[in-house]
């Protein structure tokens, strides 16, 4: 009777753990988790603070991969990123997500094929941010549409 | 002694720590300087020739930093420009670094701007222009440096080509040496005439830092490192994206290399890069010509100076069969 009981418990404990994974697996499909209006400002100094509507990027970019590494073709290790440190690695088995700057810090000259973190971000501004009349042939749309120049 | 002028002696590769390199750059000048004439003296008496003034292949120093520049992704933003200025304490420009009415035309680096960015149409888009830094490319066997009378520039092991402004006198042969027209003239110091052009920030390498261009870029038009990590990037970029650009790395071999390499989408006569370069220093085309000057130094005195004596002792012999007396006679 025991042996039952905690079986039972465990198949219950299993199927709320699996669905929990589950649910953190496919963000898609749980949209109150990603993240909606985000103002990026760590690295704010000349420039305000950019404010990033994800939820906007979405619907244009339509896959995640579009903009984030994961499953983007790059067979490379899941320890390669989601291993740098426990701190990673918990947040992205919570959140499903990892910071950019998990692995894209400040300039790191030993390490040049790691863009740091200004350059990941703007890299994935200007592949689509070019030549659309607002960057490329004139600078001042930098400060017109992502951060306005601080005084 | 005879193989002192090689060109990559210069400089301090020999282990010391990079505040001892950096203090004894200057010493280093002018050891190399006086040893140079030393040994183009000690040449010319000894009678060698030929090999004294040749610089043998020479591979680059192996640990030394660069820059890559992907044309591809330059935006034209400036803040490049802006960064240098600010780091190298250069005048106010006459039109702020977000007027991008300074595109209109083509610019050169100058005094007060070490650094520029031009505009190129692009066949491929019109609506996505190129742009491209243009700066010193600090080539791995200068011509600015073998062109310098008195040795005021140097190669340093960081990779940057160095310019000293206490040696230089203001003969402007590096402006006409140069294949990239980089050297600009302070003609507006009648005191203190200089040279002026980028440094590659070479005190902010010293520090462990990357240059401040690289370091402003926001696009990841410039990617700093060492020139051999460099140079695999950016086949990997060409190989990875078939396409997007062409084959080939400006700056990998052209004049012997520099420590400043270009990718591009582009045929590089297109964003005003020159294609017609050598894949030799450009020393080379030299190079013969200078083995020639010891020789004819030497060489020259010694043929004059026997004929000389020949036609004196004819001369002689001659005033001596004039008086009817044997030659032997003469000789006591």
């Amino acid at each position: 009777m025991k042996k039952k009981v905690s079986i039972v418990l465990g198949l219950i404990l299993f199927i709320i753990f699996a669905a929990y994974i589950y649910a953190g697996d496919a963000p898609a499909s749980s949209a109150a988790q990603l993240p909606g209006v985000r103002t990026l400002g760590s690295l704010s100094e000349k420039y305000a603070p950019v404010t990033f509507d994800h939820a906007k990027h979405v619907t244009i970019a339509g896959a995640c991969e579009t903009c984030h590494h994961h499953a983007n073709g790059n067979a490379s290790l899941c320890k390669d990123c989601h291993g740098l440190s426990s701190a990673d690695f918990k947040n992205s088995v919570v959140h499903n997500f990892m910071p950019c700057s998990s692995c894209h810090n400040a300039l790191d000259r030993d390490n040049p094929s790691m863009p740091g973190l200004k350059v990941a971000y703007h890299e994935k501004c200007f592949a689509c941010h070019r030549g659309m009349g607002d960057l490329g042939s004139d600078p001042k749309g930098c400060t017109e549409m992502c951060h306005a120049k601080k005084v | 002694m005879d193989n002192e002028p090689k060109i990559p002696k210069n400089g301090t590769a020999d282990g010391k720590t990079e505040k001892e390199s950096a203090t004894g750059l200057k010493n280093m000048n002018r050891r190399v300087f006086l040893g140079t004439v030393g040994a183009i003296s000690g040449t010319i008496l000894l009678g060698k020739s030929g090999k004294a003034l040749a610089s043998e292949e020479f591979e680059g120093y192996p640990n030394s930093f660069g820059i890559l520049t992907d044309l591809t992704a330059c935006v034209g933003c400036r803040s490049c420009e802006k960064a240098c200025n600010a780091v190298n304490k250069l005048p106010e420009p006459d039109k702020p670094f977000d007027d991008s009415s300074v595109f209109l035309e083509s610019r050169m680096p100058t005094q007060k701007a070490y650094t520029v960015v031009n505009r190129y149409d692009n066949p491929q888009d019109k609506s996505k222009p190129i742009f491209r830094k243009i700066q010193c490319n600090h080539c791995k066997e200068p011509a600015c440096l073998t062109s310098c009378p008195i040795h005021a520039y140097s190669k340093t092991p960081e990779g940057a080509v160095k310019y000293d402004p206490d040696l230089c006198f203001g003969c402007r042969y590096c402006m006409t040496a140069c294949p990239f027209y980089i050297p600009a003239y302070d003609y507006w110091s009648a005191l203190e005439p200089r040279i002026q052009k980028c440094t590659m920030c070479l005190p902010r390498i010293q520090e462990g830092k990357a240059t401040a261009c690289a370091e402003a870029c926001p696009a990841g038009a410039l990617t700093f490192g060492k020139r051999e990590e460099l140079l695999k990037i950016a086949r990997k970029r060409i190989t990875d994206n078939p396409g997007k650009y062409i084959d080939h790395i400006y700056g990998e071999k052209e004049v012997g290399g520099t420590n400043w390499i270009y990718i591009s989408a582009v045929p590089f006569d297109q964003v005003g890069l020159p294609t017609d370069l050598p894949n030799k220093p450009l020393i080379e085309e030299t190079k013969g010509y200078l083995a020639i000057v010891p020789l004819v130094l030497t060489a020259w005195p010694a043929l004059f100076g026997t004929i000389y004596a020949a036609s004196k002792h004819r001369d002689a012999l001659d005033e001596e069969k004039k008086d009817g007396k044997k030659p032997e006679e003469v000789e006591k």
